[in-house]
């Protein structure tokens, strides 16, 4: 158990570090890459798909695929697009706020705030009235 | 295409694209970012699953075992001869179901604490990036762009905005991690329709706004 929880803290430390020197935490080079100004970051996303893609292969090859299974469900593009447009007004994918916290950028906690407060939302949406099997973010 | 201080765009797929398998390789599963706020928002649910899943791993025949004794119980102790002919000439159409999968690595469930030190992580990790380009102090402005964008507005864009990323990754089961990298690097169909539903969302409501200027 704990060093399950050391090794998800090496990763997500890892995440943060990479993210940051990216600039995926910087709203300015997030609004260039979305408006197609500039198109580095575009390219860095694709890449990490295709080696990504070249990874999990691997995996599979030494028997260590992990199980995926993400079926296009009720809330597929609904979902996606509140994100979206939350994305480009925040400039916080989930990650992000977080890693702005660490670079000393104070208001993401407002982001952060946000976030919370969208989740515990959604949920209560959840349960309430849709019951829509999205699937969980976790598995 | 090449910004001062930062990766160059290969540098940054090389390094996002090992998480993507890297994650899995150490823990058994693919990474999400968006699963660990609901699992944090959601912790005694989360610790209980954990625990049951932990209980789970230590003796994965506890569950087959325990669902076998209920149907025995409810036949009166015994297999009926058909039931039972039947069941083995499935096991010997498909190996699969008489042998356990060995395709998959062992899944670790991190629990609330893990997902909660995965979010702190991101935290330190940002901190040592600032560090390393000598750009860490406490700022109390976002970027140049985002305040020319919503001026007096700016802490408002970022509650709603923040909002809307909280409620749209639950209902969409995934973010930009767990349907744009891990999902879409397995062609699932459902992260690619999600990541397409985002980015283009994402991409008009940018256009929207960089009117503003």
């Amino acid at each position: 158990m704990a060093g399950t929880i050391v090794r998800t803290m090496v990763v997500g430390t890892w995440l943060g570090f990479t993210l940051s020197q990216i600039g995926f935490s910087d709203y300015d080079q997030l609004h260039l890459m979305f408006t197609f100004q500039d198109m580095r970051m575009l390219f860095t996303f694709v890449g990490a798909v295709i080696i990504g893609s070249m990874g999990f292969h691997l995996l599979a090859k030494i028997g260590r695929r992990p199980k995926v299974h993400r079926p296009i469900h009720k809330g597929t593009i609904l979902g996606g697009v509140f994100f979206g447009a939350g994305w480009a007004l925040s400039g916080g994918c989930p990650a992000v706020p977080l890693v702005q916290l660490g670079e000393g950028t104070l208001p993401a906690l407002v982001t952060a705030a946000g976030i919370v407060i969208g989740v515990v939302l959604f949920q209560w949406v959840q349960r309430r009235h849709l019951n829509w099997d999205t699937g969980s973010c976790l598995h | 295409m090449f910004v001062e201080g930062l990766w160059p765009w290969w540098l940054g797929a090389l390094a996002l694209g090992a998480t993507c398998f890297g994650y899995p390789l150490l823990l058994g599963r693919t990474c999400t970012v968006s699963g660990f706020w609901g699992g944090v928002v959601n912790w005694r649910q989360e610790r209980e699953a954990a625990r049951a899943e932990a209980e789970l791993a230590a003796n994965p025949q506890a569950a087959e075992e325990a669902m076998l004794e209920a149907v025995m119980a409810e036949l009166g102790g015994e297999i009926p001869e058909e039931i039972q002919a039947e069941l083995e000439a499935m096991a010997a159409a498909d190996p699969e179901l008489s042998t356990p999968p060995s395709q998959s690595a062992p899944p670790r469930t991190a629990g609330p604490w893990g997902y909660l030190a995965f979010l702190v992580g991101l935290a330190v990790g940002g901190f040592i990036a600032a560090v390393a380009r000598g750009e860490a102090s406490l700022s109390l402005t976002m970027s140049p762009t985002f305040h020319a964008i919503f001026g007096p507005g700016a802490l408002l864009a970022l509650a709603f905005g923040g909002l809307l990323v909280g409620f749209g990754t639950q209902m969409a089961g995934g973010c930009s991690m767990g349907h744009g990298l891990s999902g879409t690097s397995n062609l699932q169909p459902g992260s690619l329709l999600s990541t397409a539903s985002f980015m283009g969302a994402a991409v008009v409501v940018s256009m929207v706004l960089g009117r503003l200027i």
